[in-house]
């Protein structure tokens, strides 16, 4: 199943290509791509992006987005299932997650 | 031709240390954010940098290829926490450096790594010695920048510290044009400093579910990774498995994080763990990750990993939970945090406890080897037995690696240097340079082996050169041994270049290096040697022949089940 991420990232030498290999080095395949154009030293990328194959989780990667100094926020449509470690829910159910990788008990 | 000795000698003038290039300020900065010392090779676009280190009060390490310098600043920064600092030019200089910088990505080390890059007017236009090193190195950085304002040099440098130190360390490369190191400037004067980012306190809720689970558990494992080590998680760790008495494993990064005289301690997992531990994961009913990733050398096959266990993953790195294993509880929180306030009370786990320590005697090591010839593993055991908790082992990369992790006893992460992660072999000589030089008061230890040590073996003139305390144990059966294992039992005995016959006189080159240096040919000489190369100021090198039919067991079988391992 497709998803689309919307990641702000800052307007910093190198933030673009930093975000593209970041997705496809985590085993994702984008489908299609747009940029706007900067503004107040960010732009928002929106990406549709399809896993490769194997366990690839798309909250993960959303987390692995997030980590990036160039990133300022990322947000998932279909939405995802609020990743509030805080409030104490995990990040998708487990039947979902054992559901989108078959090789986990 | 003109010797150096004879060119007049340039006096630093009290000018000169305050001149203000792009380069100068990069002098200043390292030093007014307290670097003493920094591993480095000099060449064309950095020849500005290496200009104004003169009279700066930072020791430069002349390392004798760059990937050393990487290593070596690793080391240092495994053991004090603090980035290491590595330098290098641009093209074969900034390439050189590309494993070194993986080595610390993988392992998570903080590292601030320094490129010359042709001047910015050349930079795309495939000038001499340029290359991209910065897209070269996005796959294996935490973060890089180039600077393109010499202003901005103070304020980028110690955005890089701040970034390859705080939440889970690593390596950030700034790349460094030349003309901007050649830029006179005039940075404003530094804001305020950046509040420290807090800790992530560990939620009550999730606090309260990890400790229901516990409560439910009756065959519960501590599952120990790096993170503990990194997050400064070391004390309540242990206090965690004093008071629940938890049987608990550890990765191969994880070693030294518990105790190592702690009862309820099984060992290392997975590959190369022991049977123990390996039998515990996978016959347990909760397993507690505590910074640890479910790399696949330790989980062996995923989907027989720990096949009944519920999970309680605790890590300070949101992106590592859930990536390759369900949390029942996924807690992105700090560590120290999480492990004092997880507080399960009594648990009735006794059987467990008891079945677990009666494997322990059961399956402990038999050091008993037939005949004269040397068996490294006890060899091991007993130098790390005589350095006591001085040992700092600076692993290479193959058997011995393995050897090391599973015979010697650390007091501390930092007491086991091992490229993890990347598996690099001619890692354990530089690193064991850097991590000398920074605790000379260590009984610091390169163990390594013929293939590993000739990755690197030019950094015995740097030992050499510094006076480094050091030691140098090479253990040598002439053959890539852990490649040889496999192929004897996964390749049908097709032994494929694996043969290194022709291996040099490692005491000899040891010796042209101007390093002292001896040979271990039989297991009665073996006390001596450990006691010669424990009392020994450093640089020494040991020889130590040791048989090519040995190997390293017990053994999961890549792709296998931990429960199906392979011994002897």
């Amino acid at each position: 199943m497709s998803n689309t991420l919307n990641i702000e990232i800052f307007e910093t030498e190198g933030a673009l290509v930093r975000l593209i290999g970041l997705i496809e080095r985590r085993g994702f395949v984008i489908s299609s791509m747009a940029m706007s154009a900067p503004s107040n030293g960010s732009a928002r990328v929106t990406v549709d992006v399809d896993a490769r194959g194997g366990a690839r989780q798309i909250d993960v990667l959303t987390r692995q987005i997030e980590r990036l100094f160039d990133v300022h926020a990322v947000s998932r449509t279909p939405a995802a299932e609020a990743l509030d470690f805080a409030a104490g829910l995990a990040p998708a159910t487990a039947s979902e997650w054992r559901a989108e990788c078959p090789s986990q008990p | 031709m003109t010797m150096l000795s004879t060119l007049p000698k340039t006096e630093t003038t009290a000018q000169e240390r305050t001149r203000n290039t792009g380069a100068h300020l990069v002098v200043r900065t390292l030093e007014k954010l307290g670097v003493t010392r920094i591993f480095g090779y000099p060449g064309g676009a950095i020849m500005p940098v290496y200009d104004a280190l003169t009279g700066s009060s930072l020791q430069h390490v002349l390392v004798r290829h760059e990937q050393a310098a990487a290593f070596a600043a690793d080391a240092q920064a495994r053991i004090t926490g603090k980035a290491g600092v590595c330098l290098a030019t641009s093209g074969p200089g900034a390439t050189n450096l590309l494993t070194g910088i993986a080595n610390a990505y993988m392992d998570s080390v903080p590292m601030v790594i320094l490129t010359g890059q042709v001047p910015s007017g050349l930079m795309g236009t495939d000038a001499f010695q340029e290359v991209d090193v910065f897209g070269m190195t996005l796959p294996v950085v935490k973060h890089s920048i180039i600077i393109r304002d010499a202003n901005r040099i103070p304020e980028l440098i110690e955005e890089a510290f701040r970034i390859a130190e705080e939440g889970r360390p690593g390596p950030v490369l700034i790349d460094l044009p030349k003309d901007v190191l050649q830029a006179e400037a005039f940075p404003p004067s530094p804001g305020a400093p950046r509040p420290a980012a807090k800790p992530l306190l560990a939620s009550t809720p999730l606090l309260d579910a990890a400790t229901v689970l516990l409560a439910q558990a009756r065959r519960p494992v501590l599952y120990i990774g790096g993170g503990v080590g990194l997050g400064g998680a070391i004390e309540p760790l242990r206090d965690f498995m004093a008071r629940t008495g938890i049987p608990a494993v550890a990765t191969l990064k994880g070693l030294g994080t518990p105790h190592p005289d702690a009862l309820n301690f099984l060992g290392m997992l997975g590959m190369h763990g022991t049977r123990t531990a390996n039998m515990a994961v996978n016959e347990s009913d909760l397993l507690v990750c505590v910074g640890a990733r479910f790399d696949d050398r330790a989980t062996g096959k995923p989907d027989t990993f720990a096949p009944d266990a519920r999970i309680i993953h605790i890590d300070g790195d949101p992106a590592e939970i859930g990536k390759l294993r369900w949390a029942d509880v996924a807690m992105n929180c700090d560590i120290a945090d999480a492990l004092t306030r997880l507080d399960p009370g009594y648990l009735a786990i006794e059987d467990w406890r008891q079945t677990c320590a009666a494997r322990l005697t059961a399956f402990a090591f038999d050091y008993d080897a037939p005949g004269s010839g040397i068996f490294a593993p006890a060899l091991l055991k007993q130098l790390s037995e005589a350095a006591g908790d001085k040992f700092i082992a600076a692993c290479d990369v193959g058997q011995h690696q393995m050897w090391v992790a599973q015979h010697c006893r650390f007091a501390q992460p930092s007491s086991h240097l091992t490229s993890a992660g990347l598996g690099a072999m001619g890692y354990g000589l530089p690193a064991g340079i850097g991590a000398a030089m920074e605790r000379p008061d260590m009984k610091v230890v390169t163990i390594t082996g013929d293939g590993s040590i000739m990755m690197n073996i030019q950094e015995l003139a740097t030992a050499r050169r510094y006076g480094v305390p050091i030691r140098i144990l090479l253990l040598d059966n002439g053959t890539l041994g852990l490649v040889r294992q496999w192929q004897e039992y996964f390749f049908e005995q097709n032994f494929s270049e694996i043969d290194l016959y022709d291996n040099p006189d490692f005491a000899e080159v040891a010796r042209a290096f101007g390093v002292e240096s001896f040979t271990v040919h039989s297991r009665d000489e073996v006390p001596g040697a450990i006691d010669r190369l424990l009392r020994s100021r450093g640089p020494i090198l040991a020889h130590v022949l040791i048989d090519p039919r040995e190997n390293v067991w017990p053994l999961v079988p890549p792709g296998a089940s931990n429960a199906d391992m392979m011994e002897n």
